[in-house]
């Protein structure tokens, strides 16, 4: 494949600050459009351009996004699970030693997978029906060797235990179980090798209210049980400002605000964090009548012909000349936040949390 | 039917005779929607909302049964229609499908014909219903199109549905709903598939249309924002069965049914710190063959008391406007009223 | 925990045996529910045993010449001679010549009873040279009269004990012409599917290449390129390679639309994020995934192979005398004069008939169980 170009400096010695557990700097991913019957490469679909972020020991860092801003394909990235274009990740290890996963090979990745795992939107698909508990929960045990048929027995009937299933349903098949349950499976298969790092993409938007708040809870007692450190994907505010401890909003693969939860809500300082806030009605009748809300116009630009400048400006309402033209970079400002926009100190924009 | 009232739904059964045992999806759900008000239903998925829907469009699926239960309607044209006694066939029943009641899906791609422009589509229910003729109804349709604020609605008339992003695709479906001014628009999940600042745009157009056309809305869906925003009453559907019915105010700020207001209390809100925890319901929604007798929420509720809510269907509780089915909404409207 | 997801469930055994069940054991409840698929599962079954023992099941040598009874009719059996039970039984046949017409007449002769004799030894055969014996399921002992039950040919050959061994030769040129192209359609489709890109494309496009061809003419030609001298054995084998050559493309295209289905499953990027090897991804994920659309597919494929080599053995070019295939035995009925005077040699395209019909409801029975999790 002819658009993978990692770049091929020496590897330095690699450093991160001793609280990041994760640094993604420079991201990119592109896919090639091809076009006319000789298949001729005509241009990119920029799906993530220059994406950087440092994650936390420990932390939550919630990344949201509308459908197209890239920001699942971020995740997959980071774990690997497709090449990137460019850019570097920088990984802290269980052992202290860090490497950078963009510069590894899929059989060099394999051993470091036992420490980083993901949870999936989509409990149906997500479960292989051909397996019991036993063998779903168990593979990454019996992939990795950790332990005899007892053992893995033993653990996959502890872990089920764990995220609130019965272990006498350790013979069963997917089939038996409801969507919040089956998500509860998925979340013992990620920490059947005591992953550090966890990416939960979208994984309780395809739940009904009840049982989402349910999953929610049992994510967060699992990470102050086993010290996780979680990136979670979702398009759902509400339930970001619950459990993130940091944010990153996408916007047509670019990161457009990264701050603490509290300072985002109160006071975003990117034109899209407002209106995307604006935007969600809340179960709060009477607030959404005196809430003054501007929608935003127009759609999602096309990441494979995205505006120039700012990718935001057509459907900005602060835009000025200089948006169409320059693209604005991801600068750190006040508090040690970051915001992708020109203005961003002139503003005065207005959050969904007085 | 009172003058001011536009559909009345009085005890619908639909059931589903299954290999695995008998399904009432919809067990007795009465409701009823006044001119030009937004009825907003909500529920978790399984609770029937749809279905009722359905049932009041004669769209059933074909193994469903109506098992019973009265749907009247009475739109602006004064004639009364009794939908529940209609085919789901008959020149009635398709009459009033396109006139009198509009429907929007969640999944416009659904609805609409791939093969036919939006605007051939607008057009030909126009055609049918209005009896204009093919200049006129272009000309209409391009209106249409234009009121659902489709950019450039002189061009997209002529686009296909896949040309469209979903937002665009649901405000044809909206257009194509509306083209007959109809007294009743349902619409179903219409924005569970869109962005939220898509959403936005839709609530504010479906607000926008409703106002200027006159018509009542009955908004189905599962997100209590969405219903915060757009209804003016709400209905709680669980498990066939309508819960609570109440303003929109009383729903959310003196729920009187322990369902509504468990469910209210476990949806993190922007703003208000609930502690780490969510409070959640505890259990699972039972599946459909096995639904606990008496009040379904029985298992799963903290105010339930054994020999009572377990052997007893709760008779429907009236408290001004608001109706609660409950054994003991009594001790929930004291504990608001403490508050 | 504080918050269980799950409240005490009472499980009723059943439900526990559904919730436990293997795949192939859901696959089987659900196939077991389309009853015309079960039918046709056990005639094919029978079928096949017959084709298998079809020294055994013929009560004759396929190939005895009977001069002194061609184009006799099929044979009644009876039960009752004169109002009393005597158990199964065939009347003898006495033959005439019509007087003005030369024509050779049968009637019933009414006064032989000839019982039927189970396990009766007749004609000596050696049974796929692994032993010889002369024990045939049924036959009639009698060394003038014969039980016809399809009757005979114009060589006074027995049609059932002809069309029995025919359902060897052409079930066998059905299944090993699947297997074929089931070994062409599976590597191919999978290089397809797998490798995607270029590789993709240029197989995408031999299998249109090769769809696009008629398949008569194409058979016409590779039939006649195959020297009359050779032996029939090596030709059977040819012909079964030929349909097979033909039929793997429908086969290729279920393999590779599968591959691309179960590739973009979230269960398959949830194993390589566990570090499993491509190897484990394959032959624990996606293959387990996949036989049972296969398995359907190729149940599919063998009806089109059985018409293929009938037609081309009906047009001569394809399996020719001495071996007896269904279709070298339609030859025989190919003119109008042996149709109105012994229909019953049309028997082998009745065989024909039911033996595709069955194949495709069995095909389907099993595609539609093929995914027991859907619905």
């Amino acid at each position: 494949m002819s658009e993978i170009k990692i770049s091929d400096q020496p590897a330095a010695s690699l450093t991160l600050p001793d609280d990041v557990l994760f640094s993604v700097r420079g991201l990119k991913k592109y896919f090639p459009i091809h076009a006319g019957w000789l298949k001729k490469h005509v241009g990119n679909v920029k799906a993530i351009d220059d994406v950087s972020l440092d994650i936390r020991k420990g932390e939550t860092f919630g990344l949201v996004g509308e459908s197209g801003s890239g920001k699942s394909t971020v995740a997959r990235l980071m774990l690997r699970a497709y090449t990137l274009t460019d850019g570097e990740i920088l990984f802290r290890r269980t052992s202290g030693e860090i490497v950078d996963l963009s510069r590894l090979s899929d059989r060099d990745m394999r051993p470091l997978r036992a420490e980083m795992q993901m949870i999936f939107q989509d409990p149906y698909s997500s479960l292989n029906p051909r397996m019991t508990l036993l063998e779903l929960v168990g593979e990454p045990m019996v992939i990795h060797g950790n332990g005899n048929q007892g053992e893995i027995r033993d653990r996959v009937a502890e872990l089920l235990k764990v995220v609130g299933l019965r272990p006498e349903f350790i013979n069963r098949y997917p089939h038996a179980f409801s969507g919040g349950q089956r998500q509860r499976i998925g979340i013992a298969r990620a920490l059947a090798l005591n992953p550090s790092f966890i990416a939960a993409d979208e994984a309780v938007s395809a739940l009904d209210v009840s049982v989402a708040a349910q999953n929610i809870n049992l994510l967060q007692d699992l990470q102050e049980q086993f010290g996780l450190t979680y990136l979670f994907i979702t398009h759902d505010l509400g339930m970001v400002e619950h459990i993130a401890d940091r944010i990153g909003v996408m916007y047509l693969g670019r990161l457009m605000e990264v701050a603490p939860t509290e300072l985002l809500f109160s006071k975003p300082l990117h034109p899209y964090t407002e209106a995307l806030m604006a935007a969600v009605p809340q179960p709060d009748p009477r607030g959404n009548r005196t809430r003054k809300r501007v929608p935003l116009k127009g759609e999602i630009g096309n990441a494979a012909n995205p505006p120039p400048g700012c990718s935001f400006h057509p459907r900005c309402p602060y835009a000025q000349a200089k948006c169409a033209t320059e693209v604005p970079g991801l600068r750190t400002v006040a508090d040690g936040r970051q915001v992708r926009c020109h203005f961003a100190e002139e503003l005065s924009l207005v959050g969904a949390v007085a | 039917m009172p003058p001011e009232r536009l559909l009345e739904l009085d005890d619908v059964q639909v059931h589903f005779p299954l290999r695995e045992g008998l399904v009432k999806a919809v067990n007795g759900v009465s409701y009823h929607v006044n001119k030009g008000e937004v009825l907003g239903i909500v529920g978790e998925s399984g609770s029937g909302k749809s279905i009722t829907a359905r049932a009041i469009m004669r769209l059933l699926p074909k193994r469903a049964v109506a098992a019973g239960g009265s749907i009247r309607l009475r739109p602006r044209t004064g004639e009364e229609f009794e939908l529940s006694a209609l085919d789901r066939n008959s020149r009635a029943i398709r009459q009033v499908r396109g006139q009198h009641i509009g429907m929007v899906f969640q999944e416009p791609m659904t609805a609409l014909s791939p093969v036919h422009t939006i605007g051939t589509q607008i057009m030909r229910t126009v055609q049918l219903h209005k009896g204009l003729n093919r200049a006129d109804a272009r000309a209409r349709a391009i209106d249409l199109l234009a009121k659902v604020q489709m950019p450039r609605p002189a061009e997209m008339v002529d686009a296909y549905p896949h040309q469209l992003s979903g937002g665009m695709r649901q405000r044809a479906m909206i257009a194509l709903a509306i083209s007959c001014d109809p007294s009743l628009l349902i619409a179903d999940e219409p924005t569970t598939a869109l962005d939220v600042t898509t959403e936005a745009q839709i609530l504010d157009l479906l607000k926008e249309l409703q106002a200027e056309l006159g018509m009542a809305i009955i908004f189905i869906t599962h997100n209590f924002g969405v219903i915060a925003d757009i209804a003016d009453r709400v209905s709680v559907m669980y498990l066939g069965r309508i819960v609570e019915t109440a303003t929109v105010d009383d729903i959310f700020y003196a729920p009187k049914h322990p369902y509504t207001k468990a469910l209210l209390r476990s949806i993190p809100r922007l703003g208000v710190d609930q502690g780490r925890r969510l409070p959640t319901i505890p259990g699972m929604v039972p599946d459909p063959f096995s639904v606990p007798p008496g009040c379904a929420f029985n298992p799963r509720c903290t105010y339930a008391v054994p020999g009572i809510c377990d052997v007893t269907t709760p008779p429907a509780k009236q408290f001004g406007n608001q109706i609660s089915r409950c054994h003991f909404a009594e001790k929930l409207a004291e504990e608001h009223a403490h508050v | 925990m504080t918050d269980q997801a799950l409240p005490p469930i009472k499980t009723v055994d059943h439900k526990e045996d559904l919730y436990t069940a293997k795949p192939w054991q859901l696959i089987w409840r659900r196939f077991s529910k389309h009853t015309l698929a079960l039918v046709s599962l056990w005639f094919l079954i029978l079928l096949a045993l017959c084709a298998v023992f079809a020294e055994q099941v013929a009560p004759y040598d396929p190939f005895k010449v009977s001069r002194l009874r061609t184009l006799a009719p099929p044979t009644a059996i009876h039960f009752f001679h004169e109002g009393q039970f005597v158990g199964p039984f065939v009347y003898g046949l006495s033959r005439e010549r019509d007087a003005d017409t030369a024509r050779v007449l049968y009637e019933v002769d009414t006064e032989t009873v000839l019982p039927i004799q189970f396990f009766y030894s007749g004609d000596k055969y050696s049974f796929f040279g692994l032993f010889t014996s002369d024990i045939h399921l049924f036959g009639v002992d009698d060394r003038r009269e014969q039980i016809n039950l399809l009757g005979t040919d114009d060589l006074g050959r027995d049609v059932f004990s002809r069309l029995t061994h025919g359902a060897r030769v052409t079930l066998s040129a059905g299944l090993i012409g699947v297997i074929f192209a089931f070994v062409l359609g599976l590597t191919l489709g999978s290089i397809s599917g797998y490798f995607g890109g270029w590789i993709d494309s240029s197989i995408q496009r031999l299998m249109e290449f090769i769809r696009s061809i008629p398949t008569i003419p194409l058979w016409m030609g590779l039939a006649a390129a195959l020297p009359i001298a050779w032996d029939p054995l090596f030709v059977y084998v040819l012909i079964t390679l030929i349909l097979a050559l033909i039929g793997w493309t429908h086969l290729a295209r279920v393999v590779r639309g599968q591959f691309f289905a179960i590739r973009n499953e979230d269960y398959v990027l949830a194993a390589r994020l566990a570090g499993a090897s491509e190897y484990r991804i394959i032959t624990r994920h996606m293959l387990p995934s996949m036989t049972s659309y296969i398995i359907a597919a190729l149940t599919l494929a063998v009806p089109e192979m059985i018409l293929g080599e009938t037609a081309l053995s009906f047009l001569g070019l394809g399996l020719r005398p001495p071996i007896v295939s269904w279709g070298v035995l339609l030859q025989d009925a190919q003119n109008l004069r042996s149709i109105s005077m012994a229909p019953w040699l049309l028997s082998p395209g009745v065989a024909v008939v039911m033996t595709v019909l069955a194949f495709n409801f069995l095909g389907d029975g099993l595609r539609d169980a093929a995914d027991p999790y859907g619905q």
